[in-house]
């Protein structure tokens, strides 16, 4: 009796995520929206499958900036609100991963430390690999890499590679805890 | 291990760069940025169990292996005349 | 057979309303900024020229606040704040650019100095729940994303604040603050005299 009726209001459901994402290039299958996700710039963003944007707590920002710049989220990630993603360059995120509430992803710091303060430096490309899972307030810096399973503690600022495996945490950060090999 | 030895264990671990002499500067080869010069502050107060004054975060203590080698020995002398 | 539409080059009109639209968009965004900035500043004692407000605010003024010429706030997903409590003074220089969600809060005296940048959730308060002590940000500061400004804190000309920073000492000029308590490092030895 019920089914059909589930069916129907999965389908507009659907249907309704995918409206809510059409600025992005690629939606994978069966996407979930909540609340506010701002997509903006002129960029490529593009979405894997089963992804979540939960924007019910602060609106989440994925931001591609310019023309060439690339934001890539695999396959199952759930991003909570007011998470900000902004690429200049580029920022792929591994199937699995989770990104908690108001964390900040940034490729490029917008602002030299000294000299000139309206030229842009670099952009180092972030990549974030599959099963990481990065606390809420979490600020990652350009030249971040989490690789494989790494989780991010809270709070934590980081701007290097971060191996498998490890729980990092603090500002800067500092290695809490390694997993047991094997 | 040596102290020389010791810090460059720690940076090859922390930062996975390999290839860099005794004498690069790690500003100019791009082998440390700033947060990663308060991790290895981070790293020497706690290894060798002193305390670094902020005024002493300057290029010419910190800015490649031999001058922080150097600054590490000379923390470890001035605190052992101290200390005698 | 030939329509009777007479043919318009419909990309190219399409075109040509873009490229208006690029123009004239910043302008009008430019425009209600500045309108905006009038009404949300409307119970703010001394406001400079060209003060624009991007997004929604929240402004509560019981004590004397003074912006300079020139100011943005740029709007975002949280809006930023601007709290001066009865007999404090809140001071802003001139060019000081404040991005989304930014807090600043004033008990005795908050000052910051001209051509400052101020991250999205930067938060700057003068009373931490045990002591009240002023905070004077100098001229050409940048704060990065996240950071918190304690108390009593004076934070030097041209520093840098890192992004998370929690500040609870002086800054000196020309100096990077980072970390949790912030540690102060020499500039140089961080950054080269041009760019990064």
């Amino acid at each position: 009796m019920t089914t059909p009726h589930r069916s129907l209001s999965r389908e507009l459901e659907g249907l309704w995520a995918r409206w809510r994402l059409r600025r992005c290039q690629r939606i994978g299958a069966a996407p979930t929206v909540l609340g506010r996700v701002w997509i903006h710039g002129d960029g490529q963003v593009q979405l894997g499958d089963r992804v979540v944007l939960d924007g019910r707590l602060a609106p989440i920002e994925l931001h591609a900036m310019a023309a060439d710049s690339l934001i890539v989220l695999g396959d199952d990630v759930a991003v909570e609100g007011g998470a900000s993603l902004e690429a200049l360059q580029s920022i792929r995120v591994g199937p699995g991963a989770r990104l908690g509430a108001f964390c900040k992803v940034m490729d490029n710091q917008h602002h030299p430390l000294r000299g000139n303060r309206h030229e842009r430096p670099p952009s180092v490309p972030l990549v974030i690999e599959a099963g990481v899972t990065v606390g809420s307030r979490a600020i990652l810096l350009p030249g971040t890499q989490l690789q494989k399973g790494c989780s991010v503690a809270p709070g934590t600022v980081i701007s290097r590679r971060i191996p498998a495996g490890v729980t990092v945490g603090g500002a800067p950060a500092r290695v809490l805890r390694r997993e047991v090999a094997g | 291990m040596s102290i020389r030895d010791r810090i460059r264990t720690f940076i090859v671990d922390t930062f996975f760069v390999d290839e860099f002499g005794d004498d690069d500067s790690f500003l100019r080869k791009g082998l440390i940025d700033s947060t990663g010069m308060m991790e290895l502050v981070a790293f020497l107060e706690q290894e060798f169990g002193m305390k670094l004054e902020d005024k002493e975060l300057v290029p010419e203590n910190l800015d490649s292996l031999s001058r922080v080698t150097a600054f590490v020995e000379r923390k470890q002398q001035q605190r052992l005349s101290q200390a005698g | 057979m030939t329509s009777r539409i007479p043919s318009v080059a419909l990309p190219a009109v399409l075109e040509q309303l873009q490229a208006l639209r690029k123009v004239v968009q910043p302008r009008a965004l430019r425009a209600m900024a500045l309108a905006r900035a009038r009404w949300l500043f409307r119970s703010v004692q001394l406001r400079g020229h060209n003060v624009a407000a991007y997004g929604p605010m929240a402004v509560q003024n019981d004590g004397i606040i003074a912006l300079g010429d020139r100011l943005t706030f740029v709007g975002g997903m949280m809006p930023s704040s601007l709290v001066c409590h009865p007999g404090a003074r809140l001071t802003i220089g001139d060019d000081t650019q404040f991005n989304y969600g930014v807090s600043l809060e004033a008990w005795e005296s908050v000052s910051v100095g001209a051509r400052c940048m101020f991250a999205s959730f930067v938060r700057l308060g003068d009373r931490d729940g045990q002591r009240t002590a002023p905070i004077v940000i100098e001229d050409d500061v940048w704060v990065a994303h996240g950071a918190i400004i304690m108390p009593g804190v004076r934070v030097g000309a041209r520093s840098v604040v890192a992004a998370g920073s929690i500040v609870t000492q002086d800054v000196p000029p020309d100096t990077l603050a980072m970390g949790n308590p912030a540690r102060n490092m020499s500039l140089e030895l961080v950054a080269r005299e041009t760019g990064t």
